[in-house]
């Protein structure tokens, strides 16, 4: 067999996947989303040297993403070039915590709806949860109680898991969620809080950390459903 | 009269079954949910620079004994520490009572110094033992959970195909306010992640999948 071949089969995988990347870029153009097209590095990667010699990035992951714990991932709010890395998380759910119109995201809303999770029986579209929630400004501005507990109810049914959440940036509004089930659901430490939500937050917030202290709710759960990282005495 | 202030549940019961165990002389309330209205009694402290990585893999900064009630709930297996230097007494302790298997990567070319970079070999190991899903749950950490915890994060991302710059920005967020060090972005840059041998049957789950 001759080598010209033997090179077309082993990139086959890959070009899939950038395919699906140089779609989504072509879409972007239409969309009011900043424009973020596929680097040129990743495309001529797509070619050469084949994947056996370097491995390609792949994956682009939102903003400020990281793992809450298991099941649970935050980000910033994720652009098309984040979607190959979001659709490997096989996502159940979204949660997003912004003040963005509709009309402004509506490409991610429908990529949401669009985006299915095998399940033993169907697919399911991503459950997209948006609420509308404007980041904190003090003295003007104050985070939401009734949202947060809305959220961090769906948070306590594994039914839902995989969870994104994200607000705009992935710094504030999702620093307090993330704060309050760090404190409510899981017993963590206020320093331990606040230390985390300023390793995301980058300066800024007191409010925030002042408002996670002071945070009280009544969360409703079944134990069937909990997560395994809930800690109750 | 469905719900019973926590407090009221014995603080050794599994708290799942708080209501349950509760004495209660009604029937069964129809509402099967349970309420949750306080944080739990005890809180536990999360070691420095604590975060989750990936499925029951973590990273942190050296635990110290106010730790251990936290690090108990993440039942781990493994630890790899990434240090020069031996890890505490109290810790050592803690992870003799626990039956972890700690593995220490740090010191592997001898007369190394505490501000070394991790060295290639110490990295390649770590990505080994991370690649393996019958050593987890998996806490990589080092004395402060910056830079060599970093380094193998790093490359581990690497591993999975991120790019740079999202990898630059998670090694930095743990960096502190003396900032990150160009050295160690340039060496998870040059990281050769075909050094890395993955057996498709052995690794985790969340990679690659």
């Amino acid at each position: 067999m001759n080598e010209s071949i033997l090179n077309t089969i082993e990139l086959q995988p890959t070009i899939g996947d950038l395919g699906t990347l140089k779609e989504l870029s072509i879409n972007d153009a239409t969309t009011s989303h900043n424009i973020r097209r596929v680097p040129s590095y990743i495309q001529a990667h797509s070619q050469f040297p084949p994947p056996a010699l370097q491995p390609l990035i792949r994956f682009v992951p939102p903003l400020n993403f990281a793992l809450v714990d298991e099941g649970v991932y935050r980000s910033g709010h994720p652009l098309p070039i984040n979607y190959p890395f979001l659709e490997k998380l096989r996502l159940k759910t979204i949660i997003y915590l912004g003040d963005r119109q509709k009309e402004d995201n509506k490409d991610y809303i429908e990529w949401a709806a669009a985006t299915s999770t095998p399940t033993s029986t169907s697919k399911t579209p991503i459950k997209l949860h948006y609420f509308h929630v404007q980041s904190a400004k003090e003295p003007y501005i104050e985070n939401d109680p009734e949202k947060l507990t809305q959220a961090l109810n769906i948070l306590l049914d594994t039914r839902n898991y995989p969870v994104l959440i994200h607000s705009n940036k992935g710094k504030h509004r999702i620093g307090v969620l993330v704060g309050v089930m760090r404190k409510m659901l899981q017993g963590w430490c206020l320093a331990g809080i606040f230390d985390e939500y300023a390793k995301f937050a980058a300066g800024k917030g007191d409010g925030d950390v002042e408002f996670i202290e002071t945070f009280e709710t009544i969360l409703e759960y079944n134990s069937k459903y909990a997560p395994a990282w809930l800690r109750r005495d | 009269m469905d719900i019973l202030p926590l407090s009221h549940s014995s603080s050794f019961s599994s708290g799942s079954t708080a209501l349950d165990s509760a004495p209660i002389s009604t029937p069964s309330p129809v509402n099967p949910n349970q309420i949750i209205s306080t944080p739990p009694a005890v809180a536990i402290v999360p070691p420095f620079n604590f975060c989750p990585v990936e499925r029951q893999l973590y990273r942190s900064g050296q635990p110290t004994p106010i730790n251990f009630p936290f690090l108990r709930e993440l039942n781990l297996k493994t630890i790899l520490w990434l240090a020069v230097e031996d890890p505490s007494d109290e810790f050592l302790a803690f992870v003799d009572d626990n039956e972890i298997t700690l593995n220490h990567l740090g010191l592997v070319t001898e007369g190394s110094n505490p501000w070394d970079q991790l060295t290639e070999t110490s990295i390649v190991a770590a990505l080994q033992i991370i690649m393996r899903s019958d050593s987890y749950p998996l806490l990589v950490c080092c004395g402060m959970g910056r830079h060599r915890t970093g380094t193998v994060i790093g490359c581990l991302r690497r591993l999975q195909g991120w790019n740079l710059a999202s990898v630059s920005e998670e090694y930095r967020r743990f960096v502190g306010a003396r900032g990150g060090r160009v050295l160690i972005e340039l060496h998870i840059e040059a990281f050769d992640a075909n050094s890395i041998h993955i057996d498709p049957q052995l690794a985790p789950t969340w990679f690659n999948k």
